[in-house]
């Protein structure tokens, strides 16, 4: 379902508005304050996401319900393909940069630092939320787990932009 | 069910290598559609054929059969050397059929496969081997997947080419995608007879070094460090009977590595589509060579270590020991060809193989690195160790704790001394890194055992090896490896087992604990199912890759709960590292140094588990 009025008003603003709605519990702010066209029921495991592909329209808002299945910690990262790498290669040196580090803590407190990127991270066996309006002026993006080797391993999908 | 590669006519045999083989296409030019299908729907190729299971017959035979375009007389595994794939998948009931062909008895070995123990084919441990013209059935159920290899465990068999890999498809997703896979086995041939290379070793180890140092080197390290570090450090080589330059004891001077028995002038392909993810699944199945493999222009994905999965870790370039298995995911996007190069640890040769979207590419060959100094790592020296102190012979005794009872082991007692520098080495590199390795480095010292998957005192796993530049390039470590969920058995281990790896390098001497196999009175017995800790002390200045057959060793890299499991452990000179084991395997089992002539020598012994 489109709805263009809508579109119109939160089209652009949908990155920086709503970067941060969905971390923590499964109910966000942004639920009341504006209406979701969709809601996607998420998977993440390790290491794949259910579904690997979306089509969504301009200006459609939707609401990611990501569930983790798997056993270790994951992010839920919308963006072009160029900033998810650039997020992704910040990642892996700050993972490398800690001499090795074992756990996957390196951003820390569920607060996932992706940039302009909205995005979620989600431990394992737990279910968070992204509200997300596709924007006008793109025609792809990727959800991404930008955890080092995850995106590499499968955690990463196409979102179709078109309607 | 068995759909084997035999050329009716010897004549072609070459024509059809160089034409479809050579090209990664073997086994779909041949007609020969491999049986399996993946969910993931990934393509291979590997081009000695395939053949699937679960009913698997396998000629053994010495042929006439050319290696890097000579006449050479491999063993042969239903008409190739290196053998056929075997593709099981888990679940399956496999049944291996091998016949002897040749004039002296054969086994095979399932390397890394979990299964009954008179089914693991060691002759005099599992079973009395495969005599001339007889047939063997193999049967075991098919309880894991992933990527291994099956080799001869007779003699010196497999530096004859008596190997090929063995891949087992999983019954459930893996933690992984990718849309194609190809396999890497790489061996080490050479034209010499084994047994030849073995008296030639037990002659003078250095037979087959031709970097040993020169006057010229001398004056460069004169001119470098000074007179009197120089002479120093000469003096202590010699005193351990050994040459710096002692990286590999078979060197590229007599070995030729090969990619899928291809040499590097016959350049193995492997195809893709761009932007196709790709599935390596890179063997280690030589005999004597470790190798650094990397893919210049690619950055590989390490998803799997020894057939078992490991969380995804991004990496330029991995060593690979003897009998390992990685699994890499790379996805090229460009079109265009890179090379596959697998660099053998003393730099001495390589293997190389091509990935490419088409026939007939091939990219630049990566400048070779220079051979490395064992002085810089194995002595510690850059960590700025008093080098004047390992003079004295009294000083030597003292500083070697770890030491096993063997006083005419020069070798191992001038070793101990380093490991223990070793250990301080890497304390001070824990600081701030690894807060469980300092509180464990107190409780080991107060006589405690340390919690489960703690990382032992005198362990580098966070240093890729000798040769190898961290700051060049992202080199995979032992560290890296993390299981994806816990192992079964998560009892903390009940008790310790400490063994030394030993030698005395210029007698060719390899042993566990100062006695080779033949001077060993019984086996190293585990309780059945107890939970205990394997401490393995590399007492020589060599790496050693130990393998357990029947039980799984998991290597306590420090990962807590999520320690990964190896059927192969990479021991690095001075390093003392440890694994827990479960001992679920009633019955006997080899345990060795898979460098062939090491396990020959007498670094090999059973364990027993009741």
């Amino acid at each position: 379902m489109r709805k263009t009025l809508l579109a119109a008003v939160l089209g652009l603003a949908s990155t920086t508005a709503l970067a941060g709605a969905g971390h923590g519990s499964g109910k966000s702010q942004a639920d009341a304050q504006q209406s979701i066209d969709r809601t996607f029921a998420f998977e993440a495991g390790d290491m794949w996401f259910t579904p690997g592909k979306l089509e969504i329209a301009p200006g459609e808002t939707v609401k990611f319900e990501i569930t983790n299945a798997g056993n270790l910690e994951h992010e839920f990262v919308i963006g072009g393909s160029e900033d998810q790498a650039q997020h992704r290669e910040m990642m892996r040196e700050m993972a490398s940069s800690g001499g090795h580090d074992m756990s996957a803590g390196h951003h820390g407190g569920g607060q996932d630092d992706a940039g302009n990127m909205p995005s979620v991270t989600i431990p394992p066996g737990e279910t968070a939320t992204l509200v997300w309006t596709a924007p006008h002026n793109v025609e792809e993006v990727e959800f991404a787990c930008n955890i080092p080797g995850h995106y590499e391993a499968g955690m990463n999908g196409d979102i179709q932009i078109e309607g | 069910m068995t759909t084997a590669k035999h050329p009716a006519l010897p004549v072609n045999r070459r024509q059809v290598l160089k034409g479809a083989s050579a090209l990664g296409l073997g086994a779909m030019t041949l007609g020969l559609t491999p049986a399996w299908a993946s969910p993931w729907g990934q393509t291979t190729a590997y081009p000695q054929g395939t053949e699937s299971g679960p009913e698997v017959s396998l000629a053994i035979r010495r042929a006439a059969y050319p290696v890097a375009g000579r006449d050479a007389r491999p063993i042969s595994i239903n008409g190739t050397s290196p053998g056929p794939l075997i593709r099981l998948k888990e679940g399956q009931d496999a049944v291996l059929r091998v016949t002897n062909l040749l004039e002296e008895p054969t086994s095979i070995h399932w390397h890394g496969l979990i299964l009954p123990p008179d089914m693991d084919g060691v002759p005099g441990v599992s079973f009395a081997g495969i005599g001339p013209g007889d047939t063997f059935s193999y049967r075991f159920p098919v309880r894991q997947s992933g990527t291994y290899w099956y080799h001869s465990h007779s003699g010196l068999q497999e530096q004859l080419g008596h190997a090929g890999p063995l891949i087992i498809d999983a019954a459930e997703r893996e933690p992984f995608r990718y849309d194609r896979e190809h396999v890497l086995l790489l061996t080490d041939w050479s034209f010499e007879e084994p047994a030849t290379i073995f008296r030639n070793l037990k002659t003078g180890e250095g037979y087959y070094n031709f970097q040993e140092r020169t006057v010229a080197d001398f004056f460069a390290d004169v001119e470098k460090h000074g007179f009197t570090d120089t002479a120093t450090q000469r003096a202590m080589w010699a005193r351990m009977r050994m040459s710096s330059r002692d990286i590999a004891d078979v060197t590229g001077s007599t070995y030729t590595y090969l990619m899928n028995g291809h040499s590097p002038n016959q350049n193995w392909t492997a195809l893709f589509k761009p932007g196709e993810t790709q599935r390596l699944r890179i063997i280690n199945g030589s005999a004597m060579s470790y190798f650094d493999v990397r893919i210049p222009g690619l950055t590989m994905t390490v998803v799997a270590a020894d057939g078992q999965p490991v969380q995804p870790v991004p990496v330029d370039e991995f060593r690979i020991g003897i009998a390992e298995t990685y699994d890499v995911l790379v996805k090229p996007e460009a079109d265009t060809a890179y090379t596959l190069f697998a660099e053998s640890m003393d730099r001495s040769g390589y293997a190389i193989g091509t990935l490419a979207p088409r026939l007939g590419m091939a990219a630049a060959i990566p400048a070779r690195r220079r051979i490395a100094d064992r002085g810089m790592e194995a002595m510690g020296s850059h960590a700025g160790m008093d080098m004047s102190g390992m003079q004295t012979e009294e000083h030597a005794g003292m500083m070697g704790p770890n030491q096993p009872d063997s006083p005419k082991l020069d070798h191992a007692r001038m070793i101990s001394m380093d490991s223990s520098g070793m250990a301080g080495m890497d304390h001070a590199g824990m600081t701030g890194m690894d807060h469980a390795g300092m509180t464990g480095m107190a409780a080991h010292q107060a006589g405690g055992i340390l919690p489960a998957g703690t990382v032992q005192p005198g362990a580098r796993l966070d240093q890729p090896g000798i040769g190898l530049d961290p700051r060049e390039r992202r080199v995979l470590v032992y560290r890296d490896l993390k299981a994806i969920r816990p192992w079964p058995d998560r009892r903390p281990p009940g008790r310790e087992l400490e063994l030394h790896l030993t030698g005395n390098m210029e007698r060719y001497m390899w042993s566990f604990d100062g006695k080779k196999f033949s001077e060993v009175t019984g086996p190293i017995h585990f309780a059945k199912d107890e939970r205990l800790r394997l401490i393995l002390v590399n007492n020589t200045m060599m790496e050693h890759p130990i393998h357990l057959h029947g039980m799984w060793m998991e290597l306590e890299n420090g990962a807590g709960e999520l320690i990964p499991r190896k059927h192969t452990l990479n021991i690095k000179p001075g390093e003392r590292l440890s694994a827990l084991v479960t001992a679920d395997a009633e019955g006997s089992w080899a345990f060795h140094c898979h460098l062939l002539y090491h396990m020959d020598a007498g670094m090999f012994r059973v364990v027993k588990v009741a």
